[in-house]
């Protein structure tokens, strides 16, 4: 008795961890449907960020007044779980239709339908997409997410400031190297023991975030040590914690006693690197008369540089309506981007989309965002960038204390950041 | 003479019945722990065996992960870290667990509204409690700072900003949390028979000597208890990281525990089989510790009932 009780614990224990063993995600090399909704009922399910309340509901009125026979649900989720929250529906095989496919292993491991064939039957030209933002739908010559709005990291100014400092606007097509942004940051500020009444130049910003990634990386992204800690890298960090130091950027105690408030909104700081989706609402809602321009630059031959995203909304491989799914993508990339500035005011990915100009032609800013943005290229691929870059924040703290020099600094992140980039490219290659 | 250990009668009808009703029972429990618990653990156990990233098909690497272990930067990091706050934080919780205990013990008019507020730090969400702490401990603005400026240390420390005063800091903000360990100490105390001192008192034993040879032995079971917890509560520590020092751990992984690593392996770097090895290495490592303690334990713990 005891005997057979051991046996049948010992199986049922077995059969578990059987059960529990991954089996991994579907693969794209099942039969996928045509782009085409059928005829029946069809129920879509997307799972999107949170914060979307104006867009995503007129979206997906408009899509289910084109498709009456389809109905789709958006699910909203907090972006910070939303990548684990995919993962894990993926492992446990019930992904939904629809998401945003930000993480590009998604892609590598199959679990994203190429979107070629939509994409060529609806007749979408990519050529006016922002190509920056594109590169993370693109995956061994396929594309496989599409996108309605592009969001991009620009240089903003408060035009009043310059003129009163005698600056010189920034070029829209020209950016400043790192040299004239510190010489123009110097000009703005204005000392005041009162720091409700002080200005400053610029906002210190650790350049990983915002730089080109050819001054952090390699062409081919496996190399970082001998880009991250080179002359010019050094100098970039030099001068942008420099800036804090000599008091033309605020310190974070500075920032936090101000309540955290957008400083350039307030106009006390004459330019800053932000993103357009956030910085253009705060501007035009605080009345700053504002212009736009790229971000500075290492070296004069430098080219310009604009790193953008969209929304990236893609088809998982294991959708049971993949026709209908793809359709939907496809209205996300036309229609869509025609909603992004009715409803949400915001800029559309494809640059000629009926409305942009319009868009644009509401203030000479916006036409400077949209000069800027158009001249956006693609983007160097770095698995795991957030997490090789991560040693670069505390670093530059460092910097910016006086704790070490530019070149200290990065000196010592450079190995650090080269043996994280491996492990990331062996991670990367392993996804099969 | 030799005893042979005699086989067991075989079993009436009704005692079968009754052991399968008693198994039936208990079988909600017992199927959840397998499906929860057990089965998950030897999964657990094979996952650390491959390279698996939650979305691809796991494939087997054996001890790779293991290996990786030597030269991984952030699991040495966190290794440091969570011992660090294991040797500062378990024997100080301990002793100014004892000494609030003691305080507590006192008969004073309204100790149980003393009890009651000590008590209360722990009813609240951790989360809540590290927010709450980061900005007493800002460097520049916090109160903290702002009393040592003003009982004359110019140049207090930079406490979650610092490498060297992170998990100090942390260890501060556990001893904010003291008075739930030292409700159980209370309860060790009041379990020592007041004759032993009156007895004390009647030879003439000071006070320190009465704490010593009394009231120290006699709580050594307790004591034995609450390390055993704080050991382990120490290596799980991970919200109160993940809250002060965000997923990096802080300033230049000052804040990067072990269970903070591990979670950013599996569920940031999508490397679960790697996550999966340091989960072993963590259970292995903390088994060895408790048994070290309990071996150790006969040495210097008293149970009453031994006698001595």
């Amino acid at each position: 008795m005891n005997h057979w009780r051991t046996v049948s614990l010992l199986g049922v224990l077995l059969l578990l961890a059987a059960a529990c063993t991954p089996g991994g995600g579907e693969n794209a090399d099942g039969e996928a449907e045509a782009a085409g909704v059928p005829e029946g009922p069809v129920t879509l399910t997307l799972w999107a960020f949170e914060g979307e309340e104006a867009f995503f509901p007129t979206l997906k009125e408009r899509f289910e007044a084109e498709h009456p026979n389809v109905t789709l649900e958006i699910t909203e989720i907090p972006e910070d779980n939303y990548t684990t929250k995919v993962d894990t529906a993926l492992a446990a095989g019930r992904p939904p239709d629809l998401g945003l496919v930000y993480e590009p292993r998604w892609l590598k491991a199959g679990a994203v339908l190429p979107l070629d064939d939509v994409i060529q039957s609806k007749g979408i030209d990519l050529s006016t997409f922002n190509e920056n933002a594109m590169s993370g739908c693109r995956y061994e010559g396929s594309v496989y997410c599409l996108g309605s709005y592009v969001g991009s990291v620009l240089l903003f100014y408060n035009k009043d400031l310059f003129d009163e400092a005698s600056v010189p606007y920034p070029s829209p097509t020209e950016p400043m190297t790192i040299d004239e942004f510190a010489d123009a940051a110097a000009r703005l500020s204005k000392p005041n023991e009162d720091l409700s009444q002080r200005v400053w130049g610029t906002i210190g910003e650790a350049p990983f975030w915002w730089s080109d990634p050819a001054t952090h990386f390699s062409e081919d992204g496996h190399t970082t040590a001998g880009y991250v800690d080179d002359a010019a890298t050094v100098h970039l960090y030099d001068v942008m914690a420099g800036l804090v130091r000599d008091g033309h950027a605020p310190t974070g105690s500075e920032f936090e006693l101000l309540g955290g408030t957008d400083l350039l909104a307030t106009g006390q700081v004459g330019m800053a690197i932000s993103d357009n989706l956030v910085a253009i609402e705060a501007l035009e809602a605080a009345g700053v008369n504002w212009g736009a321009a790229p971000v500075p630059v290492e070296s004069s031959e430098a080219p310009i540089y604009v790193s953008s995203w969209t929304d990236q909304i893609g088809v998982f491989s294991s959708s049971e309506n993949p026709g209908a799914a793809k359709e939907f993508v496809a209205f996300v990339a036309t229609t869509g981007n025609e909603l992004r500035i009715e409803v949400a005011d915001q800029l559309p990915l494809d640059s000629a989309v009926s409305g942009a100009e319009r868009w644009a032609g509401k203030s000479e800013g916006r036409a400077e965002v949209v000069e800027v943005v158009t001249q956006a290229r693609g983007a160097i691929f770095v698995p795991g960038f957030w997490e090789v870059t991560s040693p670069l924040w505390d670093s530059f703290d460092a910097m910016i204390q006086g704790d070490a020099s530019a070149e200290q600094g990065l000196d010592e992140v450079a190995p650090i950041m080269q043996d994280t980039l491996d492990g990331s490219w062996e991670t990367w290659e392993a996804i099969t | 003479m030799v005893a042979f250990p005699k086989k067991r009668a075989p079993m009436s009808k009704a005692a079968r019945r009754e052991e399968r009703a008693g198994f039936l029972f208990a079988s909600p429990w017992l199927i959840g722990m397998v499906v929860f618990l057990v089965g998950p653990i030897i999964a657990s156990a094979f996952l650390s065996l491959t390279n698996w990233n939650l979305i691809s098909p796991a494939k087997w690497v054996g001890v790779e992960n293991y290996r990786d272990m030597a030269t991984d930067r952030n699991f040495q990091q966190s290794v440091k870290v969570t011992l660090f706050f294991m040797v500062l934080a378990v024997p100080l919780y301990q002793v100014a667990g004892v000494a609030l205990a003691l305080l507590l013990n006192l008969r004073l008019k309204g100790m149980y509204l003393f009890r009651t507020i000590l008590f209360l730090p722990a009813v609240l969400s951790g989360v809540a409690v590290a927010v709450l702490w980061a900005q007493l401990l800002n460097p520049d603005l916090g109160v903290v700072n702002q009393f040592l400026r003003a009982i004359g240390i110019d140049d207090p420390p930079r406490w979650l900003q610092s490498t060297d005063w992170a998990v100090p800091a942390v260890v501060l903000m556990g001893l904010w949390g003291i008075g739930s360990g030292a409700i159980i100490y209370l309860a060790g105390l009041q379990n020592i028979p007041p004759a032993l001192y009156q007895a004390a008192t009647i030879d003439g034993a000071r006070t320190w000597q009465t704490f010593r040879h009394i009231t120290l032995p006699l709580l050594t079971p307790t004591l034995l208890f609450t390390m055993l917890i704080g050991v382990i509560a120490a290596f799980q520590v991970f919200d109160t990281a993940y809250i002060l020092g965000g997923s990096r751990g802080g300033t230049r992984g000052a804040l990067l525990f072990y269970v903070l690593n591990l979670w950013n392996e599996g569920f940031r770097n999508g490397r679960f089989g790697y996550a999966s090895a340091l989960a072993w290495v963590l259970v292995v490592a903390a088994a060895v510790v408790i048994v070290l303690i309990f071996k150790t334990s006969s040495r210097w713990v008293y149970y009453e009932s031994e006698g001595g």
